[in-house]
C-alpha cells in the first residue's frame, strides 16, 4: 500500500501542476480539481495501481510458486491429494480481485491530496474552489468504471503471475524467467486491456 | 503464402500461451466452486498484498 501512496500522490501533484498552468491562461484555475478527479478515477489510479500490484505482488507470487514448483513442493501436494489449484491459486486470484479495487480507491484519494498540496498550498490556488469543483464532472459511472477496471486488472495480474509461477521450470534460472515474464506480460496486458475497457465503459458516453 | 505461414508460425507460441492461460483460468474458476473453500488463505493473501 505504501508504494501505491508514493506513486499516486506525486502523480496527482504533477497533473494538478500541469493543468493549473493551462487553466490559468483561461482564468479557470478552479477547474484543476475537476480534471484531476476525472483523470484519476477513470484512468490513472486503476492503471498505476495495477502496475504496482503487478510489479510487487505479481512478481512475488510468480517467484514463490516457481520456487515451489522447482523444489517439487507442488508435486508433493498432488501426491498427498491436495489440489494445488484450491490451496495455492484460488486464494491468490480472489485476493487480487478484491484488493486491487480497494487500493485503487486509496490511490484516488492520495492523488487528490497530492493535487491539493501542489495546487492550493504551493501554487496558491483557491482551496474552496478546489474542493467545490472536485466532483463537478465526476459521476458514479466514472467511479464504478474505475473500480471495475481495477478488479479486472487484479484478476488478470493474478492469472498471469500464477500461470508463470505454476508452470516454471529449469531451476533457479527458470524461476527468474517466470518472474520476469509475469511482470512484463502483466503490464502489457493491463495497458492493452485498459484501452478496450475504457472504450467499453466511457467510449460511447464522453 | 510463405509470409502468412511464417507469421502464423512466429506468433503460434503466443496463441498457445493464451490458450493455456485461458485453460488455467478455467481450472482455477472451477476450483472456486468447491465445498471446501480456503477463506483464511485468501485473507492471508489479501493482507500480504496490503502490507506491501
Amino acid at each position: 500500500m505504501i508504494p501505491v501512496l508514493f506513486v499516486l500522490g506525486p502523480m496527482g501533484a504533477v497533473v494538478a501542476m500541469e493543468s493549473l498552468k493551462v487553466f490559468s491562461i483561461f482564468g479557470a484555475s478552479g477547474m484543476t480539481s475537476s480534471l484531476l478527479s476525472v483523470a484519476l478515477f477513470r484512468e490513472l489510479a486503476p492503471v498505476l495501481v495495477s502496475v504496482m500490484v503487478a510489479s510487487q505482488t505479481g512478481a512475488e507470487i510468480a517467484a514463490e510458486l516457481g520456487a515451489m514448483r522447482v523444489r517439487e513442493q507442488i508435486d508433493a501436494m498432488e501426491v498427498m491429494s491436495v489440489d494445488p489449484f484450491k490451496a495455492l491459486i484460488v486464494p491468490r486470484l480472489l485476493a487480487g480481485l478484491f484488493i486491487t479495487p480497494v487500493l485503487t480507491l486509496v490511490g484516488n484519494f492520495t492523488g487528490i491530496l497530492g493535487g491539493y498540496i501542489i495546487a492550493v498550498m504551493v501554487k496558491g490556488s483557491n482551496g474552496g474552489a478546489y474542493i467545490g469543483n472536485l466532483f463537478v464532472w465526476l459521476n458514479m459511472m466514472d467511479v464504478m468504471g474505475g473500480v471495475i477496471k481495477a478488479a479486472i486488472f487484479g484478476l488478470l495480474i493474478m492469472v498471469i503471475s500464477c500461470y508463470h509461477g505454476f508452470y516454471a521450470h529449469g531451476g533457479a534460472a527458470g524461476v527468474g524467467q517466470a518472474t520476469n515474464d509475469s511482470v512484463v506480460h502483466s503490464v502489457v496486458s493491463i495497458l492493452v486491456m485498459n484501452y478496450f475497457l475504457t472504450t467499453a465503459f466511457f467510449g460511447f458516453n464522453i | 503464402m510463405e509470409w502468412a505461414l511464417h507469421t502464423i508460425s512466429r506468433y503460434f507460441p503466443f496463441v498457445t500461451v493464451l490458450g493455456r492461460m485461458a485453460r488455467f483460468f478455467l481450472d482455477a474458476a472451477a476450483a472456486v466452486f468447491t465445498p471446501k473453500f480456503y477463506t483464511v488463505k485468501m485473507l492471508e493473501q489479501m493482507q500480504r498484498m496490503c502490507v506491501h
